[in-house]
């Protein structure tokens, strides 16, 4: 065991669950407070809070071992595409979105079409890939304590899900919120540090570039079918566009021009965290590890720290680490159960305030035991795995999302139509054909988009009402 | 009430949403994934460099508009 590291991730663990306590009443006191902090948050604050959000596990560890497995350009396709999406989300999503006053997507896609089978299909398909997203997340968590600290895969993974189950389940948005924050200064402090450090361990870029093309020549290359690298970049454009546990981010602000101007700043954030991640640290950790087949690539960042860090900074990237998985797992877990508990639950049976955030808290615990339960045995690759829930995903919700909030004609069969078509042709593509990775949105989007028309023109129009109600929330 | 057609976006989100995508598709050409600079094929540097420059144009388009009200 390390005792250095571990200290500093004990302390680390208990500021996350001394912010959870802190912020237990504010979040208990209403619905509002428990899902979307008051719609109160800062703009500083919220682009920590995204770029913690959205650079998970796979952020600081999943990528760079891809990176090193892989190549460059395959994971900062995913990368630049997920800072990219929350600049589209941005100009397309966010003000309208912020000016419905929906606190979920769930809620939002409940306004605009309302149908009941669309009012369930949305957060169930919300849970399965949120679900998956998490697993991915917990094998991290377990990969880091075995490495860092030196601890057992799966006492690691117990520990951490504990931490941010706990904080969660006390503080809702408002503990997710100050974690977020906390967590992404962290990570954006210790991945500069370590990109520094590198480049003086290598002596300087080119030799660097150099070091690590030795060890694997297609390093910055685009070797493999562009489909992969087109397909990676624009499914995370678009997961910026629909994702719950982003947009919630939006809801969260405390205007339509802070929620804009919290993603834009919060795209700078990530593009810069991925550039040093995916080109510095990708090729650092190719470099250490030279030729030799790694048995876990997504620990191949941890090799680097292995060489060029003391037992302090070795703790401290550990700590950035689970900042990255925890505060992805926080941010994932509160979307979830927002979609359990308010989408489903609460409509099914309709409860009093204080209630709601009671079953939010519950319904926290029994998503994050199933969570637990799946994550003895993940699979290999953290990114291609969360990466692939989240294509489920957004081949069912993103045409909705959009096409509710600019298509007048838009109506709930062509949204119900869109998600079944969205959904099942992901689900027969990824399974009942080879493809190359992420290709499969070129497909699925095209099916959704067809079915959106095909059910709109099928059936009446909107009301008056509804279309008066979507012009307002484009109005500034 | 006219149910057609798309609800309206304001010019500079529309110049910004044009220029994103058209910009990203025409990195992905051969030409210019084929060509390195510094280790790195100028596909991944067009994309890095774009994730830049979006939101610093969108940032300063929204602030003269808020100032503007």
């Amino acid at each position: 065991m390390k005792t250095m590291e571990l200290s500093i991730i004990v302390a680390y663990a208990v500021a996350m669950i001394a912010i959870g306590l802190f912020c237990r009443k504010k979040a208990a006191s209403s619905v509002s407070g428990f899902w979307a902090a008051d719609s109160s948050v800062p703009i500083v604050v919220n682009m920590f809070c995204l770029l913690a959000t959205v650079m998970s596990g796979g952020g600081m560890m999943g990528n760079i071992g891809l990176a090193a497995a892989s190549g460059i350009s395959y994971i900062m396709a995913a990368n630049l595409g997920s800072g990219a999406g929350l600049g589209v989300g941005a100009l397309v999503v966010a003000k309208p979105l912020k000016k419905s006053g929906a606190k979920t997507v769930s809620q939002f896609i409940q306004m605009r079409f309302d149908n009941k089978t669309v009012g369930f299909l949305v957060p169930a398909v919300i849970l399965v890939a949120y679900t998956l997203y998490l697993v991915a997340q917990m094998k991290a968590a377990g990969t880091v304590g075995e490495y860092v600290i030196g601890v057992n895969f799966n006492v690691a993974l117990v520990i951490t899900w504990f931490i941010f189950t706990l904080y969660v389940m006390f503080g809702g948005m408002w503990a997710v919120t100050w974690t977020d924050f906390f967590q992404g200064v962290l990570m954006m402090l210790v991945t500069v540090v370590a990109a520094i450090v590198t480049l003086s361990h290598f002596g300087g870029y080119g030799s660097l570039v150099s070091a690590a093309t030795a060890a694997y020549p297609n390093m910055g290359v685009m070797h493999l079918p562009l489909s992969s690298y087109a397909g990676f970049f624009y499914l995370w454009v678009f997961i910026g566009l629909c994702s719950p546990h982003i947009l919630m981010r939006v809801t969260s602000a405390k205007s339509p021009f802070a929620a804009s101007v919290s993603l834009h700043s919060g795209m700078i954030l990530i593009t810069v965290f991925s550039a040093l991640t995916s080109i510095v640290l990708g090729m650092g950790s190719r470099a250490v590890i030279g030729t030799e087949a790694i048995t876990n690539n997504d620990a191949a960042f941890l090799y680097l720290i292995d060489e060029i860090f003391g037992p302090f900074w070795r703790g401290l990237t550990g700590a950035a680490i689970y900042s990255a998985i925890m505060s992805t797992a926080a941010g994932l877990l509160l979307a979830a159960a927002a979609a359990l508990s308010n989408d489903i639950i609460a409509r099914i049976h309709p409860m009093e305030e204080r209630r709601q955030t009671r079953m939010g808290s519950i319904c926290i615990v029994i998503i994050s035991v199933v969570v637990l339960c799946f994550s003895f045995n993940p699979p290999e690759f953290i990114t291609i795995l969360y990466s692939q829930a989240m294509a489920f995903m957004v081949s069912a919700l993103m045409v909705p999302m959009l096409a509710g909030l600019w298509w007048k004609r838009a109506t709930s069969m062509g949204a119900l139509l869109s998600i079944i078509g969205g959904g099942v042709s992901y689900a027969i593509l990824y399974f009942g054909f080879t493809m190359p990775t992420f290709s499969q949105i070129f497909v699925s989007l095209p099916i959704s988009l067809a079915c959106m028309a095909a059910g709109s023109y099928m059936t009446p129009a909107p009301s008056d009402e509804i279309i008066k109600m979507v012009e307002g929330w484009h109005k500034d | 009430m006219n149910k057609n057609g798309f609800f309206a976006i304001k010019p500079s989100s529309a110049l910004g949403l044009i220029g994103f995508i058209a910009v990203s598709l025409l990195a992905h050409l051969p030409a210019i994934r084929n060509t390195m600079a510094a280790g790195l094929n100028c596909c991944s540097w067009i994309l890095l460099i774009l994730a830049l420059a979006l939101p610093v144009y969108c940032i300063i388009v929204e602030t003269a508009e808020l100032k503007k009200e």
